[in-house]
């Protein structure tokens, strides 16, 4: 009989808890802390967001939507129509990328700039919105179709061993073109030696420091071409019957700069 | 089989702390939100449920005899284990070792304590349990051979005395490094033996009855932290979803959306809605249908549902040609009054034909909480618009004329019939009358006398929207039907109206459809 008076007292406790909880809410002042969404909110914070964007530190809705997450139209509010990023080649891209957060990552710390170029989630994002558009007239479709069947067979990609399916994708080109140093005389290609992590190669050896072969590779700067090269660079040099392609005359491999018995020689 | 499960459940403890220490090395700030682990999530807190089963098995009786014909509380108690360790192991993974947020550490100091405390109630207090029934055995051997040796003793009251001078500590230690067997040993020192033995055992069995006390209160613990685990919990998982699932991206839409557009209006648009929208009232309209005893028009929107799946049918250009129309762009009162009109007919329409087939504009499968007024059914100049938005705050609010309560469509049979075709600005006002004319000429909703017993009966519309007919603004109910009423009942209304009985016909929201006319139902 008492056990069962025992059991009975859940109910009256968690009733009296309600209560309790209630009276608390109705008693305290409106602006009490806990009566604000955003400090519960913060309890689910992941991480300080960046400086510039701290302001919006308790204001979560301005960039979260329930279930899908991050949504664009929520950057573009600030961010639309930034013309230096899209004018400039390499990052021309951003007017037609759909989505932000997979390289703008956030919430990494107050000392973390939030943009980390991701490749593959371009590239994905690009499938994502060809697959989207199912008009058959824009050749989306088609495109989708091609790019599904060469990723299949997409090993036949020479070069870009370090690379992941979905980076064998994409034309480094159109965004990159200006980086080449080789003037397209490597080809287009240029996963075929650098990868998406860095642009410099680590494995590349430079010729030997005696060999003659420069002009190969390298190419003189307009200067050597004009009067200057006699009056400055073959009189600074003392080499006064060096040419202009025998670049190992008077140069060292150290650095450009650095003349053969000279030293470090800036001219300009 | 027994040490073998707590030899199972013992590792998975430890694992478990290892992998939460696992922080110490390694922490993926995107592991968690990424789609492996989602699924890890999912199904850890999925397995994190299951230990519930038990419990409630356990204490809802009705629940235990109903689940114990298929399955015995002893294998519940095994699933409640196991899956109280998976479980959280799963979850401990889908964290990444990413402890960063105030709610997620707490949430997986909480997993672990009770994952432990789970553990201690069931391996280690079931160990002190069973020293404690063990020792009580010898207790009661030893009280047994005790009695024994005191009836020995009791025969030889002589060796009493010597007992004496063994008593006190020196008597362990002399007896200790006594290595006889017991029989030979003398009865007195034996009595000593046993009763320090018994004395002994009882100390033991009490300081563990008393460390078991302490954990006597461990199940009401190990329940109340579960259940708090489990708000924990049900706060993550809302957090996960009010903040955006990231594993989702792959099938939700993340390009931008129309309504973040400009809307591109045209100004052909207009023409072009009204034109697309007259071809499909035309085709699809029919008159003198009865319906339940009403005589009625209908639409045959077994068609229209057919035609709002064809992308360029009438139906779907009309819907696309709104999208253009810049609702302020109308010069004419008329005009505006008539487009607005007309959307609302189309609205009502379309949600008919999205969920077509349906009984009822009514239906649960066009709203499931019966409002279908309150949805958003057409979408103009980019933005969206309810049938009562237009009714009440547009067509009502702006127009102040009581005819549109008629001539918006509520697709029902007891409705006012609809007109031949849609509203035009030129004859909009020649439209509307001819409408509640119509209306008041029916006598199978609109208007029907009984002269002998001096009452009216008025259309269903008028007593919804009774309080408009106020007499200021607008003409009272009485006025409005003499206006209307066919001429030959408006002279005996006129001389009788002070003692009148006003009653309404009834309410039937069957659809104004060709499929529900008497003649096909009698047919089928």
């Amino acid at each position: 009989m008492a056990k069962k008076k025992k059991k009975n007292k859940w109910p009256w406790i968690l009733a009296g808890a309600f209560i309790l909880l209630g009276v608390v809410w109705f008693l305290t002042p409106d602006d009490a802390r806990f009566k604000h969404a955003n400090v519960w909110q913060s309890l689910t914070s992941p991480g300080p967001l960046s400086e510039s964007h701290a302001f919006l530190e308790n204001n979560c809705a301005a960039c979260h939507a329930p279930v899908t997450g991050v949504e664009p139209s929520k950057c573009i509010v600030c961010h639309a129509n930034n013309t230096d990023l899209l004018k400039r080649q390499p990052t021309a891209f951003h007017a037609h990328v759909t989505s932000c957060k997979e390289c703008h990552l956030e919430h990494n710390g107050k000392n973390m700039l939030p943009t980390g170029m991701d490749h593959a989630a371009m590239a994905k994002i690009g499938m994502r919105a060809l697959s989207r558009n199912k008009d058959p007239q824009s050749g989306d479709q088609v495109a989708l179709a091609n790019l599904k069947h060469w990723m299949q067979m997409n090993n036949t990609r020479v070069g870009g061993e370090n690379l992941k399916p979905m980076e064998k994708l994409l034309n480094c080109y159109t965004c990159h073109q200006n980086d080449d140093q080789h003037f397209s005389l490597f080809g287009k290609d240029c996963a075929q030696c650098h990868t998406v992590q860095q642009w410099d190669i680590p494995q590349y050896r430079h010729p030997s420091s005696s060999s003659r072969d420069c002009s190969q590779c390298h190419q003189a700067p307009p200067s050597h071409y004009m009067m200057h090269f006699g009056m400055i660079s073959q009189t600074v040099a003392g080499k006064h019957k060096a040419k202009v392609r025998e670049c190992f005359a008077c140069h060292q491999t150290t650095s450009w700069p650095d003349i053969k018995g000279v030293g470090w020689y800036k001219h300009h | 089989m027994k040490e073998r499960e707590s030899l199972i459940i013992g590792s998975l403890t430890v694992f478990m702390l290892v992998l939460w220490l696992g922080f110490l090395a390694h922490s993926s700030s995107r592991f968690a939100g990424s789609l492996a682990g989602g699924i890890l999530a999912i199904s850890g807190s999925a397995l994190m449920m299951v230990p519930f089963a038990y419990v409630f098995a356990k204490r809802i009786k009705w629940l235990k005899t109903r689940i114990t014909k298929f399955i015995s509380m002893r294998s519940l108690l095994t699933i409640h284990i196991y899956a109280g360790i998976l479980g959280p192991i799963l979850v401990l993974m889908h964290t990444g070792h990413k402890f960063e947020s105030t709610l997620g550490m707490t949430l997986t100091a909480m997993t672990i304590v009770v994952v432990i405390s789970g553990y201690i109630g069931r391996y280690l207090l079931k160990h002190i349990s069973t020293e404690v029934r063990e020792k009580k055995l010898l207790l009661t051997n030893a009280q047994d051979m005790y009695q024994q040796t005191m009836t020995e003793l009791q025969a030889r009251p002589d060796q009493r005395i010597a007992i004496k001078s063994f008593t006190g500590m020196l008597s362990k230690f002399f007896l200790s490094i006594e290595k006889e067997p017991e029989f030979a040993l003398p009865v007195e020192v034996r009595a000593i033996r046993l009763s320090e033995s018994i004395a002994d055992l009882e100390y033991a069995i009490k300081s563990h009855e008393t460390f078991k006390g302490w954990f006597g209160k461990w199940l009401k613990v190990h329940f109340a932290i579960s259940w708090i685990l489990f708000g924990l919990l049900v706060m993550h998982v809302w957090g996960a979803v009010h903040f955006g699932l990231r594993w989702s991206d792959s099938w939700a839409p993340t390009t931008l959306t129309s309504q973040y557009q400009p809307a591109i209006t045209s100004d052909d648009a207009p023409e072009k809605f009204s034109n697309s929208f007259a071809r499909l009232y035309k085709e699809h309209w029919r008159p003198n249908v009865t319906i339940h005893g009403y005589r009625t028009t209908v639409f045959n929107y077994a068609g229209l549902a057919k035609e709002s799946k064809i992308s360029q049918s009438d139906f779907n250009q009309a819907v696309t040609s709104l999208r253009r129309i810049n609702p302020h762009g109308f010069q004419n009162t008329d005009q505006k009054k008539a487009f607005w009109i007309n959307v609302y007919n189309f609205a009502a329409m379309k949600l008919v034909a999205e969920q077509y087939p349906v009984d009822s504009i009514t239906d649960k499968k066009i709203s499931w909480r019966g409002d279908p007024w309150g949805l958003d059914a057409v979408e103009i100049g980019g933005k969206n618009y309810g049938l009562r938005q237009i009714e009440k705050e547009i067509l009502l609010g702006k127009f102040k004329d009581l005819r549109i309560i008629f001539a918006v469509s509520c697709a029902a049979v007891s409705c006012p019939d609809r007109t031949d075709s849609i509203f035009y600005g030129k004859n909009l006002n020649k439209q509307l009358d001819d409408m509640v004319r119509n209306l008041f000429a029916n006598r199978t909703k609109g208007l029907s006398i009984q002269k002998n017993e001096m009452k009216i009966t008025l259309s269903w519309i008028l007593k919804a929207d009774k309080d408009l007919f106020d007499g200021k603004e607008n003409p009272t109910l009485i006025d409005f039907v003499l206006k209307y009423a066919p001429a030959k009942h408006t002279a005996w209304i006129k001389a009788n109206e002070d003692k009148l009985k006003i009653e309404f016909f009834e309410h039937d929201w069957t659809l104004n459809d060709t499929a529900q006319a008497d003649a096909i139902k009698k047919r089928t």
